[in-house]
């Protein structure tokens, strides 16, 4: 890599050989990282957890966190984390409600469809968690709640 | 197609930049053991965060995708030239032994065979290995020596000299992309 022409000329080939970058569509980007045996839920929440603990870097030092960083938090949250409020925890009830009740009233059942019944067996189910797993959990997601709420607080300052 | 950075979801946002981190080593050729880049350990996950950590902290300011890309691509260049730095001024210490007993003219963390930084980032090689890549497939074969021979760079001037529709020439960049990944990742050591 002796000058800027000869790097230029590399990323112009490697354009013309592979697409723009401004062309690059989602889809594209998944089939790249399956290619690649990468997994985006994984790469989501890892991240996730590293923007996290930058956002706590922020707050330790007394300085503000980039609005950026705030709404990358946001949007790549994930799906499983708890609610940071009574109103989000409202909001996705209703949203998991109407979701079942959308599946529900897709699912028909054909004519020569068997009976179904509901089965108790899992319900009664023992839980595989052990007291040790349970402990770990509930430790982790304290520490959660608390750094949402610590999140939550500089929202709202 | 084209998507603003400012419309862009942010998940979105780090999976593009992760598949062009994963488009830029492969490109270089630079997948080691774990398929991170040998020497400094870092995989394209690692290049794309780093680079989305820095837009989200406010230290680069980025316009586009294109810029983005331009910023992966340096820090893997930049990150090279420091491998290569080191590797030049710096004694080896932990030297491996052949079968002999005698020292390798290779450092431990590198594989035997593996060419020097600096000839691994030029257009030279990147043709080559495009070219080997898909040797054994006519129709991107045909694609590839349209750009590297022709010079044809737009995904249109490229179907006209085909004779081919445009679709066809996105799907030939997407599969020439795979086969260069799944090449790349063939030559990680287990």
């Amino acid at each position: 890599m002796k000058n800027k022409s000869q790097k230029e000329r590399l990323e112009e080939i490697s354009n013309a050989l592979f697409g723009s970058p401004e062309d690059l569509s989602l889809e594209h980007a998944l089939e790249t990282l399956k290619s690649a045996e990468i997994s985006p839920e994984e790469l989501c929440d890892r991240t996730y957890n590293e923007l996290l603990l930058k956002a706590r870097a922020y707050r330790t030092r007394q300085e503000q966190v980039p609005p950026r960083l705030k709404k990358a938090l946001e949007d790549l949250r994930p799906a499983t984390a708890p609610a940071r409020s009574q109103e989000e925890l409202d909001r996705s009830a209703s949203a998991t409600v109407l979701r079942i009740i959308d599946a529900v009233r897709g699912f028909k059942l054909s004519s020569s469809s068997p009976s179904f019944a509901l089965s108790t067996s899992y319900r009664n189910k023992k839980s595989e968690k052990s007291a040790k797993d349970q402990r770990t959990i509930d430790r982790l997601e304290k520490e959660l709640l608390d750094d949402l709420g610590e999140e939550e607080k500089d929202d709202q300052d | 197609m084209p998507n603003s950075l400012a419309d862009m979801n942010d998940k979105e946002l780090l999976l593009k930049l992760t598949a062009l981190a994963v488009r830029v080593l492969a490109e270089f050729e630079l997948y080691g053991p774990g398929a991170v880049m040998p020497g400094i350990g870092f995989s394209a996950e690692d290049f794309a965060v780093r680079v989305f950590g820095q837009y989200l902290d406010g230290k680069i300011k980025v316009k586009s995708l294109a810029y983005f890309y331009t910023a992966i691509r340096n820090d893997v260049i930049d990150k090279s030239r420091l491998l290569a730095h080191t590797n030049t001024e710096c004694m080896p210490t932990n030297v491996e032994h052949g079968p002999d007993g005698e020292a390798t003219e290779h450092l431990a963390e590198f594989p035997d065979k593996k060419p020097l930084i600096d000839h691994t980032l030029c257009v030279q090689s990147l043709s080559d290995r495009v070219r080997a890549c898909v040797a054994n497939d006519p129709k991107l074969k045909e694609y590839v020596e349209a750009v590297l021979d022709l010079g044809l760079c737009k995904p249109a001037e490229i179907a006209d000299a085909l004779g081919v529709p445009v679709d066809e020439i996105y799907v030939r960049i997407r599969k020439l992309e795979r086969h260069l990944i799944r090449d790349g990742l063939k030559a990680v050591p287990s």
